[in-house]
C-alpha cells in the first residue's frame, strides 16, 4: 500500500497540514510510517483522512489503491457497447471465482447469463433461451434491492426477454421505490428504474405489444415528475413514446415526430451511439434511410 | 440514508438474499465471516475486498446505505451535480447542511476554502449578482490546486465549484493547470475533468476572453467522443458552437437549432439555460452561472 503512502504524505503537505493534523486516533509515529510504507492502516484511512485532506473512496478506486473487484468490465455487456473479447475475459473471471461444492447463485446466474449473451451475439438472435431466464427470474426475484451489479444483469437481459417477463422485473422494481405507494427512493434509482422501463418498452415495440408499451411510456412519464431533468431519461421517454403513437397511428406527423427526436440524439450521444441508433431503427423497419438524408453524420 | 448503518446485518442479508454460502464467500476461512456478520469480530480490508467480489458487492452499494463510505465533500458534489447545480433545490440546501454537520467538529485548510465557497454562493445566490471572493481566497484556491501535482476528485470538485468566484487570469491558470492534470492522470478522473472544462469554458465565453478557443477546443472535441452524459453533451455542443464560428447568423441558427432540440424532448430548464446564457454572451453581462 505505498502508493496510499505516498499519496497521503503528498496531499498532507500540499494542503499545508501536520501529521498531528491528520493522524486522528492513531499516534503521529504510526501516521508517519503509514506515509513511507512501513505499515498498513488501509482500514480506516480514508475515514479518518477524508475531511482534512478531502479524500473519497472514490480516489482510491479510480487509482486502483483500492481494487473494487477484479472483475470491472460489466459495461461492455450492454447491447450498444457489445465487446466480445471483454465478455470472455468477464466470463473467465466470473469462473474463477468459483468455489468448488459452494452454492454461490450470484455467479452462477452472472455465468449462465454472459455466456447466454455471448451465443446470442454470435448467433444473431433476439430472445434468450427459456431456461436462462428462468435462471435469471428465479434469482431476481429473491432481491429486496437491487445492487450495481443486478441491476446491470438485469438491464443487459431485458431485451433478449419476452416482454411479459421483463415487465414484470420492472414492475417489481417500481415496487421496490416504492413501498407502500410512498416514493422514496433515491433520483439515482428512479433514474435507473426509467431507464429499464425504456428498453422493455422497445422489447413491447419489436413485439408488436402496442398497449403495453403505451403504459410503460405512461409509467416512466409518471416516474420522470420525481427527478431533476436529465437527456438520458428524457430522451429516452421522448423516443419510446413517438415510436409508440408512430407505430399506433402511422400518419406523416407522427413519423414525422418519431424521425425527428431521434435526430436530436446527435446532440446528446457521441456520434458512433447517434450512427448505431439511427441504424437500428432503419433496420427494425422503423424508419427509412430517406428519413436521414440530411443527416450529415449518416 | 441511515445514521446507524449495520454493517454486518447489511452484509448477512446482502449475501444470503443472493443464495450464497459463507463459503462461497470466503472459502479460507467461513467462520470468520459468520462471526463478522453477527458482530463478533472484524475482518481486514484487504479480505473484505475478496469477499465483496465474490458477493458481487460494490462500495456504491454501501454508499448507497451509508455515509461512511463517501466523505463529506463527494457527498455535496454528487447531490450537486443531480440537481445540475441548481442551488435553489431543497435537495441542495439539504446537502449542503449535512455536509456542514458533518465537518463541524473538524479544521483544516481545505474545510475553511470550501466553507468560504459555500458561503460566497449563497451570497450570490440570495443577490444575484457575480461577486468574486476577495483577493486573498482567491490567492489560497489557486496555490492550493497549482500546487498540487496529483489531483483527486476533491481538487477537481473545488475548481467546479468555484470558478465564477475567481478572477479571470486566475480562472485561466487554474484551468491550464487542470488541462495538464487529465493528461497526466490519462483521464482517471474524466467525469470531473469535463464538469470543470464545460463550466470554465462557459464563464470565460460570457467574460468574451480570447483564449478560449486554443485552450479548450482540443479538449471539448474530444470530450464530445469520450464523454457519455447527455446534459453535458448539450453544453459541450453550445460551446463549440460559440467558438467555431464567425459568421454571427449562422451561429444565431445553430443556437437556435440546439434550443429547438432540447424543448423537442422537453429538456425545459435546459432550453432556458441556453437561451439566457446565450443572451449574457451577446450582451457582454456576466450571469450568476453556478
Amino acid at each position: 500500500m505505498t502508493e496510499l503512502g505516498d499519496l497521503v504524505k503528498h496531499l498532507r503537505k500540499n494542503r499545508g497540514l501536520t501529521l498531528q493534523a491528520t493522524s486522528g486516533r492513531w499516534s503521529q509515529s504510526s501516521m508517519s510510517r503509514f506515509e513511507n510504507g512501513e505499515i498498513d492502516l488501509t482500514d480506516d484511512v480514508v475515514k479518518e483522512l477524508a475531511i482534512p485532506l478531502g479524500l473519497d473512496y472514490e480516489d482510491l478506486i479510480t487509482r486502483n489503491i483500492l481494487r473494487e473487484s477484479s472483475i470491472n468490465r460489466w459495461e461492455y455487456l450492454a447491447s450498444e457497447q457489445w465487446h466480445t473479447e471483454a465478455a470472455r475475459d468477464l466470463l473467465s473471471n466470473l469462473k474463477q471465482l468459483q468455489v468448488e461444492n459452494a452454492r454461490n447463485d450470484l455467479l452462477k446466474t452472472a455465468i449462465t447469463v454472459v455466456s447466454e449473451l455471448l451465443d446470442v451475439h454470435a448467433q444473431h438472435r433476439r430472445i434468450m433461451h427459456d431456461d436462462v431466464v428462468r435462471t435469471l427470474n428465479d434469482y431476481l426475484s429473491k432481491l429486496s434491492e437491487f445492487s450495481r451489479i443486478d441491476g446491470i444483469l438485469f438491464s443487459v437481459c431485458t431485451e433478449y426477454v419476452p416482454v411479459q417477463i421483463g415487465w414484470r422485473w420492472v414492475l417489481h422494481q417500481i415496487r421496490m421505490l416504492e413501498p407502500a405507494g410512498n416514493m422514496q427512493a433515491t433520483p439515482q434509482r428512479i433514474r435507473r428504474v426509467i431507464s429499464f422501463c425504456g428498453t422493455v418498452a422497445e422489447r413491447a415495440a419489436l413485439e408488436g405489444r402496442l398497449t403495453l408499451m403505451q403504459s410503460i411510456v405512461d409509467e416512466m412519464y409518471r416516474l420522470k415528475t420525481y427527478i431533476p431533468e436529465n437527456a438520458n431519461q428524457q430522451f429516452s421517454m421522448a423516443i419510446s413514446r413517438a415510436l409508440c403513437v408512430d407505430l399506433t397511428e402511422r400518419t406523416v406527423v407522427s413519423h414525422d415526430k418519431f424521425v425527428a427526436v431521434l435526430k436530436t440524439s446527435h446532440y446528446i450521444f457521441p456520434t458512433d451511439v447517434h450512427r448505431s441508433m439511427v441504424q437500428y431503427t432503419i433496420e427494425q423497419g422503423w424508419a427509412t434511410a430517406e428519413d436521414f438524408a440530411d443527416d450529415p453524420l449518416i | 440514508m441511515s445514521d446507524a448503518f449495520d454493517m454486518p446485518a447489511f452484509l448477512k442479508q446482502f449475501r444470503s438474499e443472493r443464495g450464497i454460502t459463507l463459503k462461497a464467500a470466503y472459502p479460507e476461512a467461513p467462520s470468520t465471516l459468520s462471526r463478522m456478520e453477527n458482530n463478533k469480530n472484524t475482518i481486514s480490508a484487504d479480505r473484505l475486498h475478496e469477499i465483496m467480489t465474490r458477493e458481487g458487492l460494490r462500495y456504491w452499494d454501501l454508499q448507497v446505505h451509508s455515509d461512511q463510505f463517501i466523505s463529506p465533500f463527494k457527498q455535496l458534489f454528487d447531490e450537486l451535480v443531480l440537481e445540475r447545480f441548481n442551488f435553489e433545490s431543497p435537495r441542495i440546501g439539504e446537502a449542503i447542511n449535512r455536509y456542514r454537520i458533518r465537518v463541524a467538529d473538524r479544521s483544516s485548510k481545505i474545510l475553511s476554502i470550501t466553507a468560504a465557497v459555500l458561503n460566497q454562493i449563497t451570497l450570490m445566490i440570495k443577490t444575484r449578482n457575480v461577486i468574486k471572493l476577495d483577493e486573498k481566497m482567491q490567492s489560497q484556491i489557486e496555490a492550493l490546486l497549482l500546487s498540487n501535482d496529483d489531483w483527486i476528485f476533491y481538487d477537481y470538485g473545488l475548481l467546479r465549484l468555484s470558478a465564477q468566484l475567481l478572477d479571470t487570469e486566475r480562472l485561466v491558470l487554474c484551468l491550464t493547470k487542470a488541462i495538464r492534470q487529465n493528461s497526466k492522470q490519462s483521464g482517471r478522473y474524466l467525469n470531473y475533468f469535463a464538469m470543470v472544462l464545460e463550466q470554465c469554458c462557459l464563464i470565460l465565453v460570457m467574460r468574451h476572453y480570447s483564449g478560449v478557443h486554443a485552450l479548450c477546443e482540443d479538449h471539448l472535441s474530444k470530450l464530445r467522443v469520450d464523454y457519455f452524459d447527455g446534459l453535458d453533451a448539450i453544453v459541450l455542443n453550445f460551446i463549440l458552437m460559440q467558438e467555431r464560428i464567425c459568421d454571427a447568423e449562422l451561429r444565431a441558427n445553430q443556437v437556435s437549432d440546439l434550443v429547438s432540440a432540447a424543448k423537442l424532448l422537453e429538456l425545459n430548464d435546459m432550453a432556458n439555460f441556453l437561451e439566457r446564457i446565450d443572451k449574457a454572451i451577446q450582451t457582454g453581462k456576466e450571469i450568476v452561472l453556478l
